[in-house]
């Protein structure tokens, strides 16, 4: 246990080393916001009907969503893929360890460690800096201790979603062209693109039980007083549902691919 | 002449070594169409569920989602040397540009030229025509002739864009991140009509970054809609107008580059 945590740590301090990027990650993701903010209230202010959700706590879910979108599993492992490529792999074979546990471990690192730096700045941004209408205001004070273990959750959940991503190039050297397909459909559905909260009840209804919701927006409708403090139970038991059945998934195939895999000598 | 030649010939054996992995190719192009018409998917959930946005129907914004879409790719196709030009300045690739004997910036356009935005032609291809059927317009030529002119404007400010982002990187190779606010920032402004934004985006999309040129200038005058018609065919040369600042600048900070000689 305590070689993962070690091996976790060291990708998670390397991954802090990127600071410019972050910086300038920030300012595109806030002005992303801004656009997308400004795109929310064009239509709220020209809506037929009145929305059942406020405009303030789908303006707080897109800041929240821009300030956390490292944890989206929008990429594997670049790393991993590339060692896949060019058989360096055989050295992680070699190694003493669960290979799954290992890339799973750095996985978190890399879902967490990007995130943390661009957080937590933009939350300060997107709570303080802008006129109140445009402000991520959280639901309440319990919302936001009832988002926390989804937070949680959904890191969990996404590093799953990411190591079978990086898993992918075991089967294919075509992995960044599945990447390239994979990247918008998860963004899709993990309500990244628009609220899953607009969408027809039907698709709604089935959007909201795949595992994507659970890496986004239903942490964020926690976080924004969209659902009740008391719903974060129900998400966190479907994030570690997910998480576990996706664990199970990566380990079955990581098992598989090894057993087919042949290293070239040389 | 001799240069168009050569850039032609530079060109097509770039499409062809790209057409070597022919899966890699297809999965990749199908990735781009994905994604692009994933967004649109977002714009029709929205329009859905709340109706015209601000009086503009889906057909109308389909012009502007569309229009903006196909520039772009024309943009990331042909200017693909300048868009990752900061790996010509870190591998010294650029070092053996500069001393060949021929023009500069021709070399870095014809160094690679990207087949592989071919999905989003296609998917942008397909909502700009879409638009044209539902928007309802009686086209007459010269509606033709202000689309044809916004898509020339789009391409040269986007490529302007991309020219003053890759000539960035003579003083810092680590600015490519902040200048996607531009690029795909602007992109994503682009695909809804401006009035639906503040002043100040408004204004900074006409007059600094002029991208409105792009969209708004040809498709609102087409529409008659808050441009005043004859505005609409300034497109192309606020473009060109546009592309050669960014040459300017080009060519100013090509004098002060120096290379790490490594």
């Amino acid at each position: 246990m305590s070689t993962y945590f070690a091996l976790m740590k060291a990708r998670f301090l390397t991954l802090l080393q990127y600071r410019e990027a972050a910086l300038a990650g920030i300012m595109t993701q806030i002005a992303f916001g801004l656009i997308r903010v400004m795109i929310i209230r064009a239509f709220y202010a020209s809506a037929a009907t009145p929305p059942e959700t406020s405009l303030a706590q789908v303006v707080t879910m897109i800041w929240l969503g821009q300030a956390v979108l490292g944890i989206i599993p929008w990429n594997g492992d670049g790393e991993i893929m590339s060692m896949m490529r060019s058989g360096n792999v055989a050295y992680e074979l070699a190694r003493p360890i669960h290979l799954y546990t290992y890339w799973y471990v750095r996985a978190l690192a890399l879902r967490t460690a990007p995130t943390l730096l661009r957080a937590v700045p933009q939350f300060l941004i997107a709570l303080f800096l802008f006129p109140p209408e445009w402000r991520m205001v959280p639901g309440s004070w319990l919302s936001v201790l009832a988002w926390t273990p989804t937070l949680l959750g959904a890191i969990l959940l996404s590093a799953a979603l990411t190591t079978l991503m990086s898993i992918a190039s075991m089967w294919t050297l075509a992995a960044d062209g599945i990447l390239r397909i994979t990247t918008p459909i998860v963004t899709l559905l993990s309500g990244m693109i628009v609220p899953l909260l607009y969408y027809p009840d039907w698709a709604k209804r089935a959007l909201e039980l795949l595992p994507f919701a659970g890496v986004y927006e239903l942490p964020a409708r926690v976080f924004s007083g969209v659902l009740e403090p008391s719903a974060a139970f129900g998400v966190f038991a479907l994030q570690l549902f997910w998480t576990a059945a996706l664990v199970l998934l990566g380990r079955l195939i990581t098992a598989r691919g090894l057993g087919r895999i042949v290293v070239q000598g040389g | 002449m001799d240069t168009l030649v050569l850039y032609l010939r530079y060109i097509s054996a770039s499409m062809r070594s790209q057409m070597q992995y022919k899966l890699s190719f297809f999965l990749t192009s199908a990735g781009y169409f994905f994604s692009s018409i994933i967004d649109f998917v977002g714009i029709a959930v929205l329009i859905g569920r709340f109706g015209a946005l601000k009086g503009w129907n889906i057909g109308e914004i389909a012009l502007f989602y569309g229009l903006s879409q196909l520039s772009f790719a024309f943009t990331e196709s042909w200017m693909r040397g300048f868009n990752v030009f900061n790996r010509y300045i870190i591998d010294g690739r650029f070092d053996r540009i500069l001393l060949r004997p021929r023009g500069v910036a021709m070399q870095v356009l014809a160094a690679e030229f990207q087949l592989m935005r071919v999905g989003r032609f296609i998917q942008g291809g397909a909502i700009l025509w879409y638009g044209i059927l539902a928007s309802g317009i009686a086209w007459r030529f010269s509606d033709v002739l202000m689309l044809v002119g916004g898509l020339i404007g789009g391409v040269l400010v986007f490529s302007g864009i991309i020219l003053i982002q890759a000539t960035s990187c003579f003083w810092t190779v680590e600015s490519l991140e902040a200048f996607n606010m531009f690029t795909y920032g602007g992109l994503e402004a682009m695909h809804y009509p401006l009035d639906i934004y503040n002043g100040w985006l408004r204004r900074a999309l006409t007059f600094v970054l002029p991208l409105a040129a792009g969209g708004w200038i040809p498709i609102g005058a087409i529409l008659g809609r808050v441009v005043p018609y004859p505005a609409g065919f300034l497109s192309p040369f606020i473009g060109l107008a546009f592309l050669l600042c960014g040459y300017a600048f080009w060519l100013y900070g090509l004098r002060y580059y120096e290379s790490t000689g490594s």
